[in-house]
């Protein structure tokens, strides 16, 4: 199902410099995102600040509003926990804790206080089935998460987002470290939740936005150049920066 | 090869610092520290009269005084603590007495008794009666106060107070006189002794039966340390002439070191 | 030439090492040699374990002195433990660079406080709050054990911090993005994950605590009979050495008991060394 996110003039400083100007832009329930743009384009900056994940930086500093059901998830007083349980987070380099695999799916599920062990091996086992790791690590749930591959390692952490049971996935470069192959299963992955999650992607890889976002926008020196279709961006964009970066990036 | 001569500059580095100690008009003192005051200005006039010779005096206890000048690593030891075999061996050492340094027993102000018999202090010190009401104080439990084995005065109370008895093994230990002082000024209750040769301020200075210390009776105290002078008996003459000199000085009841009053 | 100098480090590594290494196994090999005396003799255990401290006749029971080591260190770690948890925590959480900086600068250089001075600030400040909190001397071994705490909590609370430093930044975005609070994430993922290095953190503040000797004896009071309670006096084994040291002169039987409790401390430590080892992997 997901969720609707309608940002609003949001802006963010770090120590000073600003990262973000004044975007504004809607993600619709269940459709894939796709954030493109050069390095340094505040595409991280914009996802960090959908699960306030900025919060936790001393030197962040953000005007703007994000709503999700007509609040504004931003505002001091939204609680930040309730947040980030709707809205999950994939990070570029898998992070799974040191602990043993059914241990880092059950995480967020013992913060909320789930202790009830049945309770927990079921949620645990769909999550792991939901990201297709389930069929690799059943009967060794209790064999170490850091002895996993790499690419099993970030199935596994979006196993963790799941388990929460989140509406939005934010997930940033999620594949920048991984070889092709589990790239691929990653991507695959993300096809098959493509609608029952609303789903933010950041990536530097051009192929993997034309191959499983619904939309993409591109960004380029903290703001929002342009939004659309990913078919349309790709092939007919609007804006001549967004043209002149996607064929100097293709053609390489 | 490059861990043998680690090793070989390993064990030279530990096997040198030993046989290191070049002496030639060079004299060392070492022992009780009760004495170093005076023993620091009568070195100087020592010094003074025979050019070309140094002395240098160090502290480290009586104990240490014995055991290094019997193993001929200081010219002198001074120490208040009798020499016996297992400190000197069976080297015989020659010795000459400084003078009387006080003992003095000494309480806290407020346990209420001045004057003591000897055989009150007696099972005070060791441990026999727990209040000072027990001689006539007020109602406050005694804490007693002593030094380490080592020390002379230790030795001294032991032998001449307690007639060979010991001090409680409850007592508090105090590394030092100056700490043994602190001590008792501090602690309500405090029952212990100190070298003195004047009247220690803020503890009350304790008579025993009914003789009271005094500077200008100091003579006539009954119970003193002797530091000693110690050369072993091969000592050349400007050893012994030191130690002479040290032993006759008229100016050493500033230092508390008195001589026998009769 | 070229090679010459590149074999430099190494061979001043290798000596560097053989250096301590015999005089490592030096200091060992001195204190078993001279501790052998004691451990030679029949029933070694029986006088060394005794109560009664009374070298002069031969009695040698080290019993009050382990009893004295034993409670100061544990009330040490005890009273510190925590304080220097709490404040390696604050410096772990999101705070002004200029605050962290300050904090550890001054953490730092109170490290390198003598103990004498501790010691000295036990003596006019803990003896008498304890004497006026509960009666005695005030000499003790819970002013040991303040004295300890407070000597110990800089060293411990930058270990501490360290260990915390050490779990990945991404693992705490993770635990956040997971709706933790930032107390869960210090409870459920960051204890957890520096636990083998906080652990390292105790042994070594535990074994600057069981070895320091100026600052304990000051205040300790010296007492050899067996402690009847945390406010009485006491003794520990390393206080003991100091005390006693210069009446025994080397190759006496006294001396070698002050090998024996030498030879104990080191000992002592290495079994908690392997108790702590068993109990988490140690990096």
């Amino acid at each position: 199902m997901g969720l609707d996110i309608h940002v609003n003039k949001l802006s963010v400083w770090y120590r000073g410099h600003q990262a973000l100007r004044q975007v504004s832009l809607d993600v619709n329930a269940g459709e894939v995102l796709a954030l493109i743009g050069p390095s340094g384009c505040g595409k991280s900056t914009f996802l960090r600040a959908l699960n306030r994940l900025l919060d936790e930086d001393l030197g962040a500093r953000r005007t703007g509003q994000v709503m999700m059901e007509g609040v504004d998830v931003l505002a001091p007083e939204h609680d930040i926990t309730a947040l980030r349980r709707r809205v999950g987070m994939v990070f570029q380099t898998p992070n799974p804790f040191p602990f043993s695999i059914f241990d880092n799916v059950a995480y967020g599920l013992r913060l909320q206080g789930t202790n009830d062990a049945a309770a927990l091996r079921r949620t645990v086992e769909e999550s792991l089935r939901q990201a297709a790791l389930w069929d690799e690590v059943r009967g060794k749930l209790r064999r170490p998460a850091l002895a996993l591959s790499g690419g099993q390692q970030q199935r596994l952490c979006i196993a963790r987002a799941l388990a929460v049971g989140p509406e939005v996935l934010l997930m940033d470069e999620p594949t920048a470290s991984l070889d092709p192959l589990s790239t691929a299963r990653i991507e695959e992955l993300i096809g098959n939740l493509r609608g029952r999650y609303t789903i933010v992607l950041v990536t530097h890889n051009l192929r993997q936005a034309a191959r499983v976002s619904d939309r993409t926008a591109f960004f380029a020196h903290g703001s929002l150049v342009e939004i659309g279709p990913t078919r349309q961006i790709f092939t007919v964009p609007q804006d001549p920066r967004t043209e002149e970066y996607l064929t100097g990036r293709m053609e390489s | 090869m490059t861990w043998l001569m680690g090793l070989i500059v390993a064990l030279a580095c530990l096997s040198s610092s030993g046989v290191l100690s070049v002496r030639s008009q060079h004299l060392t003192m070492v022992g009780a520290t009760s004495a170093l005051p005076y023993l620091r200005r009568a070195v100087a006039g020592w010094e003074a009269e025979h050019p070309g010779y140094t002395v240098s005096v160090s502290g480290g206890g009586s104990v240490a005084g014995l055991i290094e000048v019997s193993r001929g690593r200081a010219d002198i030891g001074v120490s208040d603590v009798r020499p016996n075999q297992v400190l000197t061996g069976k080297v015989d050492l020659q010795s000459l007495a400084l003078g009387r340094l006080p003992i003095l027993f000494i309480a806290h102000l407020a346990v209420g008794v001045r004057n003591l018999s000897r055989a009150q202090l007696q099972r005070l010190l060791m441990g026999q009666s727990t209040n000072w009401k027990a001689v006539g104080g007020t109602h406050t439990p005694v804490i007693v106060m002593t030094r380490p084995l080592a020390s002379g005065s230790l030795e001294i109370v032991q032998h001449e107070v307690l007639r060979g008895g010991r001090v409680t093994p409850r007592a508090i230990v105090a590394l030092s006189n100056g700490a043994m002082l602190a001590a008792v000024q501090e602690t309500p209750g405090a029952l212990g002794f100190v070298e003195s040769g004047n009247i220690p301020a803020k503890v009350a200075v304790l008579a025993v039966d009914g003789q009271v210390f005094h500077p200008h009776n100091a003579g006539q105290w009954p119970f003193y340390a002797v530091p000693r002078l110690y050369w072993r008996p091969q000592a050349s003459a400007s050893v012994k002439s030191l130690a002479l000199y040290l032993a006759t000085r008229e100016y050493r009841p500033q230092y508390g070191i008195f001589d026998r009053v009769s | 030439m070229s090679m010459v100098r590149d074999r430099a480090p190494t061979r001043i590594t290798a000596a560097a090492t053989a250096t301590f290494a015999v005089v490592g196994l030096g200091l060992i090999a001195a204190l078993l040699l001279g501790a052998w005396p004691l451990i030679g003799e029949p029933r070694p255990l029986a006088n060394l374990l005794g109560g009664l401290w009374d070298p002069l006749r031969g009695a040698y029971g080290l019993a009050p002195f382990f009893v004295g080591t034993v409670v100061v260190t544990a009330t040490a770690m005890a009273l510190t433990l925590p304080f220097s948890l709490a404040v390696a925590v604050v410096l772990s959480r999101p705070l002004p660079d200029g605050v962290r900086l300050g904090a550890t600068r001054v953490l730092t250089v109170l490290t390198a406080v003598p103990s004498v001075i501790f010691g000295w600030w036990g003596l006019l400040a803990v003896v008498p709050w304890v004497r006026a909190r509960f009666g005695g001397a005030g000499f003790s071994l819970l002013a040991a054990g303040l004295v300890l705490a407070i000597m110990v909590t800089p060293t411990l609370s930058l270990l501490f911090y360290q260990a915390l430093r050490s779990v990945p930044r991404a693992f705490r975005d993770g635990s956040a993005a997971l709706g933790a609070t930032p107390d869960q994430t210090l409870v459920r993922m960051e204890l957890p994950c520096a636990l083998p290095l906080l652990i390292q953190a105790v042994l070594i503040a535990v074994a600057r605590a069981v070895g320091e000797t100026m600052a304990v004896q000051m205040v300790i009071g010296g007492q050899t009979v067996l402690p009847t309670g945390l406010t009485s006096p006491g003794a520990t084994l390393t206080t003991q050495i100091l005390t006693d040291m210069s009446i025994f002169p080397p190759g006496t039987r006294g001396h070698a008991v002050l090998d024996v409790m030498a030879l104990v401390l080191m000992v002592g430590m290495y079994l908690l060394v392997r108790l702590a080892e068993r109990w988490v992997a140690m990096p």
